[in-house]
């Protein structure tokens, strides 16, 4: 009896997920990071406080893993400010069932994030390195629901076509009509905009039938920036 | 043992060849890093190497007597290696452990260390160098105006080979061309009783030289430079380098490039870039096909506003680059494009060796191309247009303020005057700008016209005005006359179709500048509406707005300059201390240059003092004052390095526009100024120095300074249009007799120190070599925050205080 208890309680220690040592800065940069800026989307919240981002930044910037801001990965291409990660991620409100295409998988973080979230995550990233380390790094951190791909973005994925979001991560000077084509009647699509190393402004495009509009968002935690209007 | 004295031929040739040898190296070392880097790295790094002269006065100061005895041993083995540290400093810095990266530097503090390390590693090219030059001049103290022409002569042919050069080899193998030069300076003068053992150490420097020519060190860009990135692509290459004084032009080869700012959402088809082009890792434009299907999607984009609402034959670009917006007027039947672009570097190659790629686009009988910068040919120009095309303001993803201390003289109020003159009845001027947050680029572009218009006596300058966007650019066009109903129409209809949205159009409505793609901040809308409504609104927008949208002008042509001191605080506050170097990255480091520099220039000149004395008697003075004589010394010399490199700064402002050529502007200014600087100095040796002279000397300069600031730029302007050689001419005579008299007070008054003061020789020369080096970035930091205006008041000043220092002969 004895023997089966222990047996049954070690099972489920084993399927708890071990806390590692990032857990309370992970905790404590979505509470001081996200949620005080203003995101409540509460998937987000979660999906974020259980991606271990320190897993997805160079070795010697382990330290820096949690800081307020963007940080360099190598190839020209920086990991996003964690703020901006979640703001992009609660701007398509992503639901569970949910296909979404990530362009420019970069660290991957951004897809694990939305993999804590939604059925499928497809990801494409056209610098072969980067696409090798983080399929690598996502498989390895058991994200099943993650599907990579090495290719050029703008002709998107047609296979998994269409999709209820897509993410663009890579700086896009216009919105190619591939992907227009494959998001869904009423889906959201999301661009950064602006340099990798400053806080960047967000388009949102949406589809709904025949009409595209654009929106040009601002992160709520920055008030417009005007004076005397 | 004791060597003979090197003859004074020798000597004088030997000090040309090795000052030809450091100007050349350092701007040798400008193009490598700008290549590597970003052009205000370049100049932060090379303004802290230059030091390496200041510090070589602070080790004369301190060792004089060791180096002076020891002088014709010394010499060549500091020529030697001030080449060879020419040669492989290069190499060194570009090594995994130590390159650093400029764009890291906020985000990533290890790369501080590395560009110290950098700081260093060129600092010691110099300090070798300007080492052996003061090292003569003390123990020739006597001979200063013969070596002093030497001096500056070389310098100024220096300047001028460098250019030369740059046509020729590619950067990394000029280092060590160049230091063959420091090397060739060296063996002149190498004492007889020396030559056995120095053949052995030419013969090693002549080996490294040789290997690091055959096997240079490979240029290591930024990661975050354009052409790094798009090197990652797959299937991408470099297909073709070429070099000159322009840059560094890469084309590269790569499928998956595409460049269509301002594109509808409504384009149904592909964009496709086979090749695109890159000047020292940044991108210059894509090389497109001409084939109508391949082009089609320019019709696609805002800038198409501009054929939109009239035909438009004869057309003007300004700032052509690879040509896309050449291919964009034949695309709407234009029948005559005059076609500017200043780097010819980039017209030969699209002429010659890369014409295949943009399909002989250069040759159409319909395209005239014209190797000069935009604004000097708008300048000279007679010729009207119906459409002048301006390339696209900033750069899509954000530049981070690397432009914002580039001169643009494209973007002032006086050349968009000329523009709006250039045109014929009822032409346009077409400019795009990316959207950015906060808004700066659009509202400066508009502020910038309206006040044009206002200036033309117009008073309701919106009639003129358009604008219409997409969800990140934003396209103006601005009539000679004003937009006509039917035109308005049109730009409605065009904006319907193409899902863009009118911004400023009559009638407009808050609905229709959202219908299409909104903005969350739609503030803009507002701004823009007061910048039209009237210049008391204007002005108010300008005080209260936390960035600087005020204009530019030919006295302060910094465009893309948006930020005040004022609202940092603030900007920290919303965007995080990490981001706000981002915002304008080239003027902070001005500003840290500039921080550095000084720190430099006071360590370096207090140093000396505590071998010279602070204070109380000195033991060379003969007349007590030696209190004071050092400030006299350090008022005068550091006023004449001060005066003379602000001066050559405003004097290669100036004749950039009227050469229209940035790179021939300078080496012509500085090789006329050098030069004649040094005949003056060869002319001051029949001098004998008494304070007197030397007043007269610099009276003569400060007048020549104020006869430039009350009529220099007149004088350009009027012979702007004449022919290349006769503005050559113009251009000697007007630099010519003052650089004369500007080459005599820095030997005279080491002559005169030498009577009384001679201890002082090395500082007085250190001093000059540090204000050289603190008054090329005070230059920049006055012109951006008061125009140049106010530089050249600040070269009056300083040859004032050279007055009155009035050195005195004991």
């Amino acid at each position: 009896m004895a023997v089966i208890i222990f047996s049954a309680l070690f099972l489920i220690l084993n399927c708890i997920p071990q806390e590692d040592k990032y857990t309370g800065t992970r905790e404590k940069m979505v509470e001081d990071q996200v949620e005080s800026r203003g995101i409540s989307n509460q998937l987000t919240l979660d999906a974020m406080k259980k991606v271990p981002r320190h897993k997805f930044v160079p070795p010697n910037l382990l330290d820096r893993a949690y800081d307020d801001g963007p940080l360099p990965i190598g190839y020209g291409q920086t990991i996003s400010q964690p703020y901006i990660v979640a703001y992009m991620t609660a701007a398509i409100d992503p639901q569970p069932g949910q296909k979404i295409l990530e362009i420019g998988t970069g660290s991957g973080y951004q897809a694990a994030v939305l993999a804590e979230i939604i059925d499928s995550v497809f990801t494409i990233e056209i610098v072969t390195e980067l696409y090798k380390s983080s399929e690598k790094r996502l498989k390895e951190l058991g994200y099943k629901n993650v599907l990579c791909k090495n290719a050029d973005g703008y002709y998107g994925w047609k296979k998994y076509a269409p999709f209820d979001a897509i993410i663009v991560t890579a700086a896009a000077e216009y919105i190619p009509p591939p992907l227009i084509e494959q998001l869904k009647d009423g889906g959201k699509m999301i661009i950064p905009v602006g340099s990798p190393f400053l806080n960047q402004t967000l388009i949102l495009v949406e589809k709904n039938g025949e009409e595209i509009t654009t929106t040009s968002l601002l992160p709520v935690r920055f008030v417009p920036f005007t004076r005397g209007d | 043992m004791k060597t003979r004295k090197v003859s004074l031929v020798k000597l004088s040739f030997s000090v040309s060849l090795l000052s030809a040898a450091i100007i050349a190296f350092q701007l040798s070392l400008i193009q490598i890093l700008s290549i590597v880097q970003w052009h205000h790295f370049a100049y932060m790094v090379i303004s802290v190497a230059l030091f390496g002269f200041g510090a070589a006065g602070t080790a004369l100061s301190l060792a004089k007597k060791f180096f002076v005895e020891r002088a014709e041993a010394i010499l060549p083995r500091l020529m030697t290696l001030s080449g060879l540290a020419m040669a492989l400093s290069i190499s060194i810095a570009q090594t995994e452990a130590l390159r650093f990266d400029s764009y890291l530097l906020f985000a990533d503090y290890s790369h501080l260390w590395k560009l110290l390390t950098t700081y260093l590693l060129f600092f010691i090219p110099f300090f070798l160098g300007a080492l052996a030059i003061g090292i003569i001049f003390i123990k020739y103290i006597d001979k200063i105006g013969v070596l002093y022409f030497a001096n500056m002569f070389g310098s100024g042919l220096g300047g001028v080979a460098a250019v030369f050069l740059m046509w020729i080899f590619f950067p990394e193998k000029l280092p060590a061309v160049i230091a063959a030069i420091a090397l060739a300076a060296g063996v002149i003068i190498v004492p007889r009783e020396q030559r056995n053992v120095f053949t052995f150490i030419v013969t090693i420097t002549v080996a490294v030289l040789a290997f690091m020519y055959i096997s240079p060190a490979r240029l290591q860009l930024s990661e975050y430079k354009s052409l790094s990135k798009s090197l990652n692509l797959p299937d991408s290459k470099i297909i073709l380098k070429e070099s000159s004084p322009y840059g560094l032009i890469d084309i590269v080869s790569t499928p998956y490039l595409r460049y269509a700012p301002g594109l509808s959402i409504k384009y149904p088809g592909v964009v496709s870039v086979e090749n695109s082009a890159f000047n020292n890792g940044e991108w210059i434009g894509p090389l497109i096909s001409t084939k109508f299907d391949l082009l089609n999607y320019l019709l696609f984009t805002t800038e198409n506003l501009a054929f939109s609402t009239d035909e438009r034959k004869d057309v003007l670009i300004l700032g052509a680059g690879t040509g896309r917006q050449v291919n964009f007027a034949l695309l709407n039947n234009a029948k005559r494009i005059v076609s500017v672009e200043s780097n010819k570097a980039l017209i030969n190659l699209l002429e010659d060796k890369i014409a295949d790629k943009v399909d002989n686009l250069f040759k159409n009988k319909s395209v005239i191309t014209q190797n000069i910068s935009p604004r000097t040919f708008l300048l000279s120009t007679n010729q009207k247009f119906d459409l002048i095309s301006l390339p696209t303001v900033d750069s899509f993803g954000g530049s981070s303020g690397m432009y914002s201390l580039q001169e643009q003289y494209l973007l002032t109020t006086e050349s968009f005057n000329e523009m709006l003159s250039a045109l014929n009845h009822d032409g346009a001027v077409c400019i795009s700008t990316y959207i950015d947050y906060p808004y700066r680029n659009p509202l400066k572009i508009l502020a910038t016209f309206t006040e044009v218009f206002e200036k033309r006596k117009i008073e309701n300058p919106e009639d003129y005005i358009t604008a219409i966007k997409n969800w990140n650019t934003i396209t103006f066009l601005i009539k000679k006359d004003p937009i006509t109903s039917p035109e308005t129409d049109s730009i409605r209809s065009f904006c319907e179709r193409m899902n863009f949205d009118p911004v400023i159009l009559s009638g407009i409505t808050n609905i229709e500048r959202e219908r299409f793609n909104k903005l969350q901040d739609t503030s803009l809308y507002s701004m823009l509406d007061k910048i039209l409504l009237s210049k008391e609104e204007r002005e108010k927008l300008y005080n209260e707005y936390p960035f600087n949208i005020k204009p530019a002008t030919d006295n302060q042509p910094y465009f893309s300059q948006f930020l005040q001191w004022k609202t940092i605080p603030l900007l920290a506050d919303l965007f995080g201390n990490q981001s706000v170097p981002f915002f304008e990255i080239g003027y902070f480091l001005l500003y840290l240059t500039l921080i550095q520099v000084t720190l430099l220039a006071i360590l370096l000149i207090i140093i000396p003092l505590f071998k010279l004395g602070f204070k109380g008697k000195n033991p060379s003075a003969l007349n007590g004052l030696s209190g004071t004589s050092k400030l006299r010394t350090l008022a005068y010399f550091g006023g004449l390095g001060l005066g003379y490199m602000l001066i050559e700064i405003i004097l290669i402002q100036r004749f950039t526009l009227y050469f229209g050529n940035v790179i021939y502007a300078a080496a012509l200014v500085v090789c006329l100024m050098l030069v004649s600087s040094g005949f003056g100095s060869l002319v001051s040796q029949k001098i004998t120095p008494k304070p007197y002279r030397i007043i007269l000397i610099v009276s003569v300069i400060v007048i020549s300074f104020i006869v430039y600031a009350l009529f220099l730029s007149g004088w350009l302007k009027t012979t702007i249009g004449f022919s290349l050689m006769t503005k050559i001419i113009f251009s000697f005579l007007l630099i010519s007799p003052p650089a004369f008299f500007m080459g005599m007070p820095f030997p005279l008054g080491l002559r005169l120190l030498s009577f009384s003061n001679d201890s002082q020789i090395p500082w007085a020369w250190g001093i000059n070599g540090v204000f050289s080096v603190v008054s090329a970035v005070l230059a920049t930091i006055i012109a951006v925050e008061l125009g140049f205006v106010w530089v050249m008041v600040f070269a009056i000043g300083a040859y004032l205080i050279v007055l009155a220092s009035n050195l005195r002969r004991a």
